[in-house]
């Protein structure tokens, strides 16, 4: 208790020193786990995405690919899945449902998708959780449209509002579909995953306001009102992806393997779960990479207080002189700087923590919104205290190499020093 | 409790194993309560000796004797202790810890000896202790309470110092050179209020320097250099 007391104050007195020595610590402990806070988010996020999809259907490209596009809305399909492909799954005996996705165009930055009303009672996102509405009711009229939780809070927008689609995904001021615009029905409550991200609008939707639409285009004097649509045969020439839920799961690999060897239209089945761990797969030298660079920060934070214990050392030659002459053993001089790194250790990795706390707490919608990552503000993992608990380890054993050098010069010395 | 007499013989210390003698004393005795003013000229091995008493460095043959503990006897562990609860020491100059406050450096000795502790908390706290040995020693605790030790003067320091080697009522204080920064006219009533402190506790003084202008006031005076045989001749002559 003495020698922690004189270590605190010791501190205290080379506050400077120590201040910049815990900051540096505490960014580097904020790197360390800020990076882990990240792979953790990125990874549950996308696993908690979907849930109870046993299938995911789409033109034939890469398994990465097609879940990159139909779960998460990144990047774009290839080519689409004819609607004769579709209503052949949906027929065949194992499946329980299956859920069209239309991609492909987008609100003010947020992607629109045409699917079915079955999609708001089957889609399982999180732990087989179900969507649920804050506000309003899955669409029904041909142009209805459903709100993800962050679209209505981003571009405050409420029920009965209009929402005019724009054709593509280019910024605003594209083309856009003005002169059939859809309203507000429902507003989905949060869910943490890409939905929240997503304009939900019928198949039928989708389709009626492409019905004078011809690539990527208007068809220069052909005009179809709104009304007008209404009137057409708004079945779809093809979707972008389908979800599939299977009766038994026994069923997944066999009906996998139709689907993959069809030979009227090339198409590829792939299970969510084994997609999304081949995506890991990729990114794992990434977030090698990332943890080596961030431990290197933490070794250089270390390192910063070594240096600054050991340039200490030679002025406190007197220091340790006075102490060994009021009775202090070498165990005591070497106690006090390992306290020394320890509390400097301790408090920056603490501080490091906090700052992390912090920053998400600031950064987390904006995290949410720039790059659709949800990274949870809860109690620190097991794994994020076992590397705060290395950290600190690693900060003892720094300390060492200065406390054992005081302790052999403190011997040398005895208990005058005439410098 | 015994008082402390101090007794070494037949002693040999070199500080490695085939180094110069550096200290060869066969006999030397302070009575327990004297006030020994030992004369040290530089290189007459007075460091060396008081590492030595203190239980730093370990002498290679010989005994030493502190009240009737044989310190040569003991591990360094325990001689750590032994100094800790036992012995007082002032030093020359910068005798106080930066980083502490006035009564902390006072009371430094009992944060690693309960007897100490103890001993100075007896009749009234700790602090109370340590303000009345400040007083004592002509400082207003008050006063100088508030700044860094280090803004002190050097006469100061020094009557902080004393009363930090007072504090507890150690059986021995040894003094290396501790007037030697401060002037002429504070050297004697700097040692008059050390001595009426250790008068009062019974504890022996053994006060090392070369100024033998202060000789007058110890019970007896001995030159290091008569003592050690290891000392340069050239420092016997001195």
């Amino acid at each position: 208790m003495a020698i922690l007391t004189l270590a605190l104050k010791s501190l205290w007195n080379r506050r400077l020193t120590a201040i910049l020595t815990v900051l540096a610590i505490a960014v580097s402990v904020l790197l360390l786990l800020g990076v882990e806070k990240v792979r953790t988010g990125a990874k549950s996020s996308f696993a908690n995405t979907i849930a109870g999809t046993d299938l995911i259907v789409g033109a034939r490209s890469g398994a990465t690919q097609l879940l990159l596009y139909s779960v998460f809305r990144i990047g774009n399909a290839t080519n689409n899945i004819s609607w004769a492909s579709y209503r052949r799954i949906t027929r065949h005996p194992d499946v329980a449902w299956a859920l069209p996705l239309s991609l492909g165009d987008s609100h003010r930055g947020y992607r629109v998708l045409g699917t079915t009303a079955a999609y708001f009672d089957h889609y399982r996102y999180g732990r087989r959780q179900n969507l649920a509405f804050a506000d309003g009711k899955p669409f029904e009229d041909l142009y209805d449209a459903v709100l993800g939780a962050e679209v209505a809070k981003a571009l405050d927008y409420s029920m009965d509002d209009p929402v005019v689609i724009t054709h593509g995904l280019g910024a605003e001021g594209f083309q856009k579909h003005d002169d059939k615009p859809f309203r507000v029905v429902g507003i989905l409550k949060p869910t943490g995953t890409p939905l929240d991200r997503t304009i939900h609008i019928s198949l039928e939707g989708m389709e009626a306001i492409h019905v004078d639409w011809q690539g990527g285009t208007r068809i220069p004097g052909l005009t179809v009102s709104a009304e007008e649509a209404r009137q057409m045969n708004l079945t779809p020439k093809s979707v972008t992806a389908i979800l599939i839920g299977l009766k038994s799961r026994f069923a997944t690999f066999g009906l996998q393997r139709q689907i993959n060897e069809d030979r009227r239209e090339p198409l590829l089945a792939i299970l969510p779960g084994v997609a999304l761990q081949e995506m890991w797969d990729l990114m794992g030298t990434a977030e090698a990479a990332l943890s080596a660079i961030s431990i290197f920060v933490v070794a250089s934070g270390l390192l910063g207080m070594l240096i600054m214990l050991l340039a200490g050392l030679g002025e406190r030659r007197r220091e340790m002189a006075i102490l060994r002459s009021v009775g202090a053993r070498p165990l005591h001089i070497f106690g006090l700087l390992v306290a020394e790194a320890a509390l400097l250790t301790m408090v920056g990795a603490i501080l490091g923590l906090a700052l992390l706390y912090a920053g998400l707490t600031i950064a987390q919608p904006w995290i949410v919104a720039e790059y659709g990552l949800f990274l949870p503000i809860e109690a620190p993992s097991p794994r994020d205290l076992s590397l705060l608990g290395a950290v600190i380890g690693a900060g003892f054993l720094a300390g060492a190499l200065p406390a054992w050098k005081a302790c052999r010069q403190s011997l040398a010395d005895g208990m005058i020093v005439r410098v | 409790m015994d008082m402390a007499g101090v007794e070494l013989s037949d002693l040999r210390f070199r500080w490695t194993r085939t180094g110069p003698l550096v200290l060869d004393i066969d006999a030397f005795a302070v009575e327990a309560g004297a006030r020994i003013f030992l004369r040290g000229p530089s290189g007459s091995g007075k460091t060396t000796l008081l590492n030595v008493i203190g239980g730093v460095a370990t002498p290679q043959t010989g005994r030493i004797r502190i009240g009737d503990t044989e310190i040569t006897e003991l591990s360094p562990a325990a001689r750590d202790r032994f100094r800790a609860e036992r012995i007082g020491f002032i030093f020359q100059q910068f005798n106080l810890v930066p980083y502490l406050g006035l009564i902390e450096n006072v009371t430094l000795p009992c944060r690693f000896s309960a007897q100490r502790r103890e001993k100075a908390s007896a009749n009234r706290s700790l602090d109370q202790e340590a303000q009345r040995l400040l007083t004592h020693m002509q400082l207003d605790p008050a006063e100088l309470a508030g700044r860094p030790v280090a803004t002190l003067s050097v006469g100061q320091q020094q009557r902080v110092a004393a009363a930090r080697a007072l504090v507890g009522s150690p059986d021995l204080i040894v003094a290396d050179e501790p007037t030697s920064s401060i002037d002429a006219d504070a050297r004697e009533a700097f040692l008059k209020l050390l001595f009426d402190e250790t008068k009062r506790t019974g504890a022996t003084v053994i006060f090392v320097s070369h100024d033998t202008g202060l000789t007058d006031i110890f019970d007896r005076t001995v030159d290091l250099a008569s003592i050690n045989r290891a000392a340069p001749m050239q420092k016997h002559a001195a």
